[in-house]
């Protein structure tokens, strides 16, 4: 993305004006892989992979600082300042910015902006020599149709074979005391002008950095052997997306409650998100959370899914095939 | 001091940043940040894994026991979580 004479900056404030936090913004990668993916999904850019480094400059309404515009290989996007959102709410929860006790006793609002900001020509280091290649994006030669996705006018950009769901139910369900991720596989499909993802296949994430009621860690590893794992297996699918379970507040116990309460764990955490863009930054990435929705039993999840949409990471429909 | 030679690929292989000389007494962290901004990834939260392990940030790319020519990846390390 080079080096301009500018770099963006985010700030989070308190509503007196506080700073709580304030960081450079440089994962513009799911913006750059938006812009490519719809150039390949367009048929305005051939998928090679040689598309070369995005540009990214500001732009502005009434004078102020509304988003960025990308362009890369002739193709160029513009995205408001809210796809920056999740960074934000990230920066405030890194900073404990949230005070537990004030949040129950009053409404505790923050607000964050973009800024752009001239860097110091005397700070700016001198940069390696490094040439980027980008792969192409691994769509498949299947289409829907041969793997036996019956669409019937249903739109999604994400579907998910009985069996593999079946398997995601039964891992969530024997951990309702831990968390447990998974890299799931399968193929991309160019569908209608749109990228669809369907996943058939699934490798047990490696817990090298932790789990527990509430968490699951990726370590560097744990990423590294899903792919050694995913090259192993060689039978033409590929890591698309990954899940995990939210095991209920009371575990186990939720099994004798009876009738189910109304407590649902079903979402995408801060947290998530933040895997979401550290580690599956690709336009199509998908993920898909198992938990107890509400008025359900912990051993009947549901399932959500979430997915890329211009930039920023929102709840998708999926369906099984 | 010696110059290396890298290549760097990201844990899905979507991206290889060639690095034709990086100096051997460059630290571990120093090389994670220009490869964070060559790939335009977030900061702080990728660390450089060879031979399986993940390489000590503190520690210079010698004493990593890094030689020109290694492949080295490029991975996240990051939480889940209901919390």
């Amino acid at each position: 993305m080079g080096n301009p004479a500018y770099q963006f900056v985010q700030r989070v404030c308190d509503r007196t004006g506080t700073l709580i936090a304030e960081q450079a913004v440089t994962d513009f990668r799911p913006l750059a892989e938006d812009v490519a993916f719809s150039g390949v999904l367009g048929g305005r850019l051939a998928n090679d992979g040689k598309w070369g480094a995005a540009s990214v400059e500001p732009f502005f309404e009434e004078e102020k600082l509304a988003g960025v515009t990308v362009r890369r290989a002739g193709e160029q996007k513009s995205y408001p300042n809210s796809v920056f959102a999740d960074q934000a709410w990230a920066m405030l929860l890194a900073a404990d910015g949230m005070d537990d006790e004030a949040s129950a006793r009053e409404k505790v609002t923050f607000t964050w902006e973009l800024q752009l900001r001239l860097r110091d020509p005397d700070s700016q280091k001198k940069r390696l020599s490094a040439a980027v290649t980008y792969a192409p994006f691994p769509f498949s030669a299947d289409t829907a149709g041969a793997l036996g996705i019956e669409a019937d006018g249903r739109r999604a950009d994400i579907w998910v074979s009985s069996k593999l769901l079946e398997e995601l139910r039964e891992s969530a369900v024997k951990n309702l005391d831990r968390e447990r991720a998974h890299f799931l596989t399968g193929r991309l499909l160019k569908e209608g002008g749109r990228g669809v993802v369907a996943l058939s296949g699934r490798i047990a994430a490696e817990i090298e950095s932790g789990s527990s009621a509430v968490h699951f860690g990726f370590s560097p590893q744990t990423f590294a052997a899903a792919r050694r794992e995913a090259e192993r297996r060689n039978d033409g699918l590929t890591v698309l997306a990954w899940a995990h379970n939210h095991p209920p507040p009371c575990r186990f116990d939720c099994l004798g409650v009876a009738p189910p309460c109304a407590s649902d764990n079903v979402f995408f955490s801060v947290a998530d998100r933040s895997v979401h863009r550290a580690g599956f930054s690709a336009p199509y990435a998908a993920a898909l959370v198992a938990a107890k929705g509400a008025g359900r039993r912990a051993d009947d999840p549901e399932f959500r899914a979430y997915g890329w949409r211009g930039g920023v990471i929102v709840e998708k429909d999926f369906y099984t095939f | 001091m010696a110059t290396l030679s890298l290549e760097v690929t990201d844990w899905n292989r979507s991206n290889i940043a060639e690095l034709p000389d990086v100096p051997s007494d460059m630290m571990v962290r120093d090389l994670i940040e220009e490869v964070e901004q060559a790939m335009s990834l977030p900061r702080d939260t990728y660390h450089l894994i060879a031979g399986g392990e993940k390489l000590n940030r503190s520690a210079t790319l010698e004493e990593a026991g890094i030689e020109s020519g290694e492949e080295l990846t490029i991975a996240p390390e990051v939480s889940a979580g209901a919390a």
